[in-house]
């Protein structure tokens, strides 16, 4: 069987992956937001004895290699020449899309075009004639439809078919003045023994002084041919700018523009070309960019955002708990105590279950985002939100992603990927801990409770706000010091509107919200297990409890036969009794204690005494490391109370009894900064690819949050 | 080395990198390209030069630097850029921006010889009595009585533009409705070139569609498809109102 392999090429936004679903069946995500793919996908298809394999190149405007993606796309390309690529081409507009058709031509390769969103262009009675169009180009025209799958097997015929022909586009002319120069360098550059990049198009990027290509030159020709070949260049360049007064790139770019839109209106009815009538997207704008409604109405859809996340999900998440409760039930009662028992409820149930209980909610997060983005209100968001992010020193894309960490900072990391800017998506990531997610909620509400009761809703506003203006202080730091670099352009197409497909939305949010099942789920069963070790080893050899019953101290009180109550004598000798489920939870603060996670809490007391923390606090903030609210169950079993939900008010009164108001915020502080839970920091590292940089937040956030509290526990002790 | 041993464009370069070290500290390649207006790639092919004949230290991910061949190289191109631009303006009495243009322009094509008559004559000029004054004073008199006429601002064919110096509106100064033809694009390089790439473009009309309700970013309709710019982006694209 041959083996023939495509490249799909094509405009952000412009349908690439709905054709690449249409073509191989897959179901990757597609959104009507510029930059969705940011991985590059890989599928293959049979037809007609050919092993077709397809590889989805990131959307990109120009080969000219600014953004991430681009510079991704053009790697591809010339490092690993496919036999063919469809460029994908949205047919409603079809000039600025054909600039990149322009200079896929000039690379040379086979070529077939995908002429995307036929219908719609049909509809508005714009499209384009793909006989003449073909004829202008060299390049079979294919009429599409993606999310339909319209078109798919004549793209798969035409596909095979100029394979076999070799069919190459037709040749790019710049006219008498540049032609000639580029024809001599091209063939100087093959000459000189270039193997890899088509010598035409080299000479194309010489001339226009690209600094990669110059690089991948100079390493793969000979010094002298090089230097000759930089000389022509360079008078060339003077030449140029002598006739056209503008350097070789801009004059290039113009006589690619020129032909992109001179094939436009060739191939395009008469009528249209001039007219462009205020249509359906410039009057949804007009209200959703409106100087008065805009930012209300994206407040509404923010508003309703978290409604759909949190009131319609929590409901869900909760019954999703009951499921994992019935699950560990059911388990204690087939499993005998000890070892393997306790790994199942407490470990994994309890940690992979912590997580994949927030799966509605996320689900749901998911599905609102699905929907801003497949109607292409998402790039009215950075829109309107730019100004101010801008300010900070991010980017307007970057709201989105801080906005979904107060729900969860692990769906709000994975929103990042629309940033192209590698720089704005660390710094973006970097501090999106700080917006508080939910799971810090129910420390926030355990230690606000316990010390300033009449005025909690304060001290939540001032904790969140805190984070708010913490994280816009770090985002400022980072981008003038590590991160330093020029703003990246605010150059942003803003789509037309489009309905989106019920299908397309469900398959997003499955996509998503598969990839934050498996992946997280993962590192987090590894890190759980971890955590359930570290808290449960070594057991103690021997319970106090048990020795005050054996020493006679404790006496059990029977009643009608049934054992009702323990009797305790303390030092002092007055006696106390205690009932079951106490003595249980006195067993399990013990065995805490006793355990790894205790004895660091112990070994770290002497470090945190300064920040206002004992060895308790110290343990619950270990634990704090798999999920934040583990923080409250952990002090509830310090405090011999059990980890129930009825027991949070009696462990408030226990904490006002032992800490001071100054723990009470130095817990606060430290809890809101310090580092981000398993989850987190599973998808920081995989989606930056480095676990340096994962590991750099992870410490580093600890690291301030300890300043942080330290200085204000300090500060604090000697004012009062 | 010699002045006037490198080419016109490697001097001008080594001459802004210098200026940029005196007055910043540090020299990026963003400003020196900026400063020179041509694009980053020319600036790093440049610098490879400079780096080769030994004038600068520069590789991937470092700010050029001046060798002490290339600070006294440096030095000598600046002093006499200074002297050039001084004849102009104290002994011809060229104005403001013309001066500093020209000199740009004269320093590189004067011999050594010309340069120490010129050198010469401005000692002459200033010290040397034509009665009772100077004679740059005398020719300044001159001047102003209508005696002698000062030529106007002479045009070359290429007009050469400076950050700054725009000529006509800005797109960042049309209001929502306005249509306009771009000009000229002031931008830095990666802006333009993603400028370049969106096909906005010198000759290309568009239209300020809105401006965001913050007041930034703007709305532009260009070739049929909707764009947002930040102000300061629309600030560097010169247009014509239609």
């Amino acid at each position: 069987m041959r083996r023939i392999n495509v490249a799909l090429a094509g405009n952000p936004n412009a349908g690439k992956t709905s054709v690449f679903n249409a073509l191989t069946g897959s179901s990757q995500h597609v959104g009507n937001y510029p930059g969705v793919t940011v991985d590059t996908v890989v599928g293959s298809k049979v037809h007609r004895d050919c092993e077709i394999t397809f590889i989805d190149l990131p959307g990109s405007y120009s080969l000219t290699a600014h953004s991430d993606d681009e510079r991704e796309a053009r790697r591809i390309l010339l490092h690993n020449p496919p036999d063919l690529i469809i460029n994908v081409v949205d047919a409603t507009n079809l000039e600025r899309n054909l600039y990149l058709t322009v200079q896929l031509m000039e690379l040379g390769y086979p070529l077939v075009i995908a002429l995307n969103m036929s219908d719609e262009a049909e509809a508005a009675g714009r499209m384009p004639d793909t006989e003449v169009l073909g004829e202008i180009l060299g390049a079979e025209v294919v009429p599409t439809v993606g999310h339909r799958g319209k078109g798919a097997r004549e793209l798969l015929d035409r596909v095979v078919e100029s394979c076999d022909a070799e069919a190459h586009p037709r040749r790019v002319r710049f006219g008498r003045d540049i032609d000639p120069l580029l024809d001599s360098m091209a063939r100087n550059i093959s000459e000189a023994g270039e193997e890899l990049y088509p010598p035409r198009y080299a000479a194309a990027k010489l001339l226009e002084g690209d600094p990669e290509v110059v690089a991948h030159l100079e390493g793969s020709l000979p010094p002298e041919e090089m230097e000759a070949l930089r000389a022509t260049a360079e008078a060339g360049r003077k030449h140029l700018e002598d006739i056209f007064g503008d350097p070789p790139e801009v004059v290039l770019a113009e006589l690619r523009h020129g032909i992109a839109s001179g094939a436009a209106k060739e191939s395009t009815p008469e009528h249209t070309h001039r007219s462009t009538p205020p249509d359906t997207t410039h009057r949804i704008d007009n209200v959703m960019l409106n100087r008065i409604f805009g930012l209300p109405l994206f407040a509404l859809a923010m508003y309703l955002t978290f409604w759909l996340t949190f009131t319609v999900g929590s409901p869900l998440a909760g019954l999703l708990e009951s499921l994992f409760g019935l699950l560990a039930e059911l388990i204690q009662g087939w499993l005998p105590p000890g070892l393997i028992r306790s790994l199942l409820v407490d470990g994994i149930i309890g940690g992979v279950g912590g997580v994949l209980v927030f799966v509605p909610n996320i689900a749901l997060l998911f599905l609102a985002i699905s929907i801003m983005e497949d109607t292409g209100y998402m790039a009215r968001v950075a829109f309107l939100m730019d100004r101010f992010m801008h300010k900070i020193g991010l980017h307007g894309q970057s709201f989105i992603p801080m906005i979904i960490g107060f729900g969860c900072t692990v769906p709000g990391v994975m929103a990042t990927r629309v940033l192209s800017n590698r720089r704005d998506r660390l710094v973006t990531i970097l501090v999106l801990p700080l917006m508080s997610c939910s799971a810090k909620l129910p420390v926030y509400l355990l230690v606000a409770g316990a010390f300033f009761p009449g005025q909690r809703a304060l001290v939540l506003w001032l904790v969140y706000l805190g984070g708010i203006l913490l994280a816009i202080t770090l985002a400022k730091l980072l981008r003038v010091s590590v991160l330093r670099g020029a703003n990246s352009p605010f150059v942003m197409e803003l789509p037309p509107y489009r309905l989106p497909t019920l299908k397309g939305i469900l398959q997003h949010v499955w996509f998503r919200a598969r990839h934050y099942v498996a992946k997280a789920g993962t590192i987090i069963l590894a890190f759980s297990i971890v955590l359930w070790f570290l808290s449960s080893y070594p057991k103690p050899e021997q319970h106090q409890v048990n020795g005050l019953l054996d020493s006679g101290r404790l006496e059990v009180v029977e009643e009608d036969g049934e054992v009702s109550a323990l009797r305790l004598e303390d030092a002092t000798d007055v006696r106390g009794t205690i009932d079951r489920g106490q003595l249980a939870a006195a067993r399990k603060a013990e065995e805490m204690e006793h355990s790894l996670a205790g004895r660091l809490g112990h070994g770290l007391e002497p470090a945190m005494r300064p920040l206002g923390f004992d060895w308790r606090i110290s343990t619950a903030l270990v634990g704090a490391l798999g999920a934040k609210e583990i923080f409250v169950s952990q002090m509830g079993i310090l405090f011999s109370l059990g980890s129930s939900e009825a027991s949070v008010s009696r462990l408030q009164s226990i904490l006002t009894d032992r800490y001071t108001a100054r723990t009470g915020i130095s817990i606060l502080i430290f809890v809101l900064v310090m580092a981000p839970c398993i989850a987190t920091f599973a998808i920081v590292r995989r989606e930056t690819g480095s676990w340096a940089i994962a590991a750099g937040q992870f410490v580093g956030l600890t690291v301030l949050a300890y300043l942080l509290s330290l200085a204000y526990y300090q500060i604090s002790g000697l004012l009062a | 080395m010699e002045v006037g041993v490198l080419s016109e464009s490697l001097e001008d370069y080594l001459e802004t990198i210098y200026n940029l070290l005196q007055e910043k500290g540090e020299a990026r390649v963003s400003e020196i390209a900026e400063r020179r207006d041509v694009s980053m790639a020319s600036v790093c092919q440049a610098l490879q030069r400079l780096n080769k004949e030994e004038l600068i230290t520069y590789g991937a991910r470092e700010m050029p630097a001046l060798t002490p061949k290339g600070n006294r190289l440096a030095q000598k191109i600046a002093s006499r850029h200074r002297f050039v631009r001084k004849f102009l303006s104290e002994i011809l009495g060229v104005q403001g921006e013309a001066a500093e243009r020209d000199a740009c322009l004269l320093e590189h094509h004067l011999s050594r010889e010309t340069l120490s008559h010129l050198v010469a004559f401005t000692q002459f000029a200033e010290s040397a009595r034509a009665g009772g004054e100077t004679v740059q004073n005398a020719f300044r008199r001159c001047e102003q009585s209508g005696y002698v006429t000062a030529p106007d601002r002479p045009h070359g064919k290429r007009r050469r533009r400076y950050k700054g110096q725009h000529e006509g509106p800005v797109l960042s100064e049309l209001e929502p409705g306005d249509s306009a033809r771009v000009v000229h694009l002031h931008a830095g390089c990666a802006v333009r070139q993603r400028l370049v790439d969106m096909g906005i473009l010198p000759g290309v009309e568009l239209a300020l569609v809105r401006k965001a309700p913050l007041g930034d970013p703007v709305e532009v309709r260009v070739r049929g498809f909707s764009l947002s710019l930040r102000r300061e982006e629309a600030r560097a694209i010169e247009v014509e109102r239609l």
